[in-house]
């Protein structure tokens, strides 16, 4: 190039590729639409939920109270004191027989088991994450009470669904163990530790969130379960008399009292706060989850490079 | 030499320099290893002295890791069968009655690249003490002595409870160094250790290796001949899972016995 080329001089420009050509004009072009478009899907995908949360809200919240939460259902009215309570006891036993047995199972399946019963365990898993909930339920009410010769239960429900979350942690906790890097079980082995001690204080603590994330994941979907609940913890509109009697919980209320004629009290409105409720209450687990899930980001930084 | 295929000794021949018996830690007797069909290594017997360093070099692929691999019982992790023997102090470490788990806390590791724990320096270096649930003074000494000795005490000692991620990979290295040291083993096994160090880190890494065989056994792979010239008082080539030779070092690399050790140390393949 000589120095004669002064700015602005096209064919130099050329030269340098520095003027678009044609090519590169319709991609640029076709670039812009994308930006235009893509935020439409965004909006697409949003809309429905943010629709879902108004209409859910306009309906609950005017009158929701404090009383709501305290009071039983009476008649055509009352609170969600016993769904409430009901919902809490229910994935909470459920939470501590799936966690418990999921994340054994699931670090068993990562560290100890063989390829093949591996392979057994995680496609008996997914078989059991795609049973339908009413199936998990109906097996729940043929095992745990027609068969104990018993009634509705909260035990019963309580074990049916943690049969429904049990999957969703296993699977969780398989994948967060089979995650950590290789080269730190050998770290851990080649320093003496048995394969039970890499686990527990090698392993866990790098997998300790993604566990945390799935456990809570698996309590907002049994949360939000009817059911496998319908045919095993029954129904009750008081709160359960202890573990063998049937109890009341969120997801049936929705069930139950939806369709009632608005005329009839306020059990519609009721519905509508149940269901806020187990709305807010999955916002709580993914908020947990986000929090938990930084602070372990932070101490894990520049681990997994 | 002669005998084997390609100048090869014939498999299950002792290949050492003329030490002692009584100064030999580890040995191994017509060491074969297979992964499937394929043979890794092929009737290895070596016997390394005590407190001295050992390295063991060789084109890649040659089997240098697997075979120190085996000195430790890690090599069966990775699903590899081995036959012969490895005998620490006399005694076979591949006898059914001998706890792998065991053999690893006197035979400690190094990888090739720092494998630190996502946790404080400290906690790193206390892992193995805490394996064997020693009181908090022997783990609190343990930690200190093994960071002196891994040279990285000047460096750390403010920071102990920093996690051990915020180091550089050569103060990792050493860290790593430090965590196989607190369990005081009785040899230390290096899986070319400096392989991912620039040339700074890797000099002070082969400088505490300088200062270690004072006190143990240091057995070191390297792909990397003038590292075995510096650091290694005895060095042992493998070739294509063969045991060519194993020679005091000078000898070694001035006046190599076979004629395939001469070809590779003057760099006509490898």
């Amino acid at each position: 190039m000589t120095a004669a080329a002064g700015a602005g001089d096209l064919s130099v420009d050329i030269e340098l590729g520095l003027v678009p050509d044609r090519r590169v004009h319709r991609r640029v072009a076709w670039d812009r639409w994308l930006g235009r478009l893509l935020p439409l899907a965004f909006v697409a995908v949003l809309f429905p939920i943010i629709d879902l949360l108004y209409w859910i809200g306009s309906e609950a919240l005017p009158t929701l109270s404090w009383t709501t939460l305290t009071t039983n259902p009476v008649g055509f009215g009352g609170g969600l004191y016993a769904p409430l309570t009901g919902t809490v006891y229910l994935v909470g036993i459920a939470t501590a027989i799936a966690g418990t047995l999921g994340i054994v199972a699931g670090a068993y399946t990562a560290e100890f088991a063989s390829p093949r019963a591996a392979l057994i365990g995680r496609l008996l898993a997914n078989l059991l994450t795609g049973t339908p909930a009413i199936v998990v339920g109906y097996f729940g009410y043929f095992a745990l009470v027609l068969y104990t010769h018993s009634t509705f239960t909260l035990w019963a429900g309580a074990i049916t669904l943690s049969i429904f979350m049990l999957p969703y942690v296993y699977r969780v906790t398989d994948a967060a163990f089979g995650s950590v890097p290789p080269s730190q079980r050998e770290a851990s082995l080649g320093a003496g530790s048995t394969r039970g001690q890499y686990l527990r204080r090698v392993a866990l603590p790098i997998a300790f969130p993604q566990v945390l994330s799935g456990l809570f994941l698996a309590m907002a979907i049994g949360a939000g379960e009817t059911a496998p609940l319908l045919f095993t913890a029954g129904w009750s509109i008081t709160p359960a008399q202890g573990l063998s009697s049937p109890t009341s919980y969120l997801s049936g209320f929705i069930w139950n009292y939806f369709d009632q004629p608005s005329n009839l009290g306020h059990l519609v409105i009721l519905s509508f706060q149940a269901a806020f409720l187990l709305i807010v209450g999955v916002l709580v687990l993914n908020v947990a989850v986000q929090l938990v899930a930084e602070r372990y980001r932070r101490r894990l930084r520049g681990f997994f490079a | 030499m002669s005998g084997g295929p390609d100048g090869l000794p014939p498999d299950g021949t002792v290949v050492g320099p003329p030490f002692p018996r009584e100064e030999i830690i580890l040995l191994t007797s017509d060491l074969t290893v297979r992964s499937g069909p394929r043979e890794i290594l092929s009737g290895v017997s070596l016997a390394f002295p005590r407190q001295k360093v050992s390295a063991i070099i060789g084109p890649s692929g040659c089997g240098k890791t697997t075979l120190v691999r085996c000195l430790n019982r890690m090599a069966e992790l990775a699903g590899l069968t081995i036959s012969g023997e490895v005998r620490y102090r006399g005694r076979d470490i591949y006898d059914p009655q001998v706890n792998p788990v065991q053999v690893r806390r006197r035979i400690g590791m190094v990888f090739q690249r720092p494998t630190v724990f996502p946790s404080s320096i400290y906690e790193n270096v206390a892992f193995g003490l805490r394996l064997e649930r020693e009181s908090r003074e022997v783990v609190d000494r343990g930690v200190v002595r093994s960071l002196k000795r891994a040279g990285l005490w000047e460096e750390v000692r403010e920071d102990l409870d920093r996690p051990a991620l915020a180091l550089s990979g050569g103060q990792q290295q050493r860290l790593c160094i430090a965590r196989a040291l607190a369990v005081e083993p009785g040899v230390l096994l290096m899986d070319e250790p400096t392989s991912s160090l620039d040339p700074i880190a890797t000099q002070k890494v082969e400088d505490m290796i300088y200062e270690l065989k004072k006190e143990y056994t240091v057995i070191i792979v390297t792909h990397n001949m003038q590292q075995a010239a510096r650091v290694a008082d005895y060095t042992a080539f493998l070739y294509q899972g063969h045991l060519v030779e194993f020679e005091e070092t000078r000898q070694f690399f001035e006046s190599p016995r076979a004629k395939l050790t001469e070809n590779y140390i003057t760099g006509r393949f490898g």
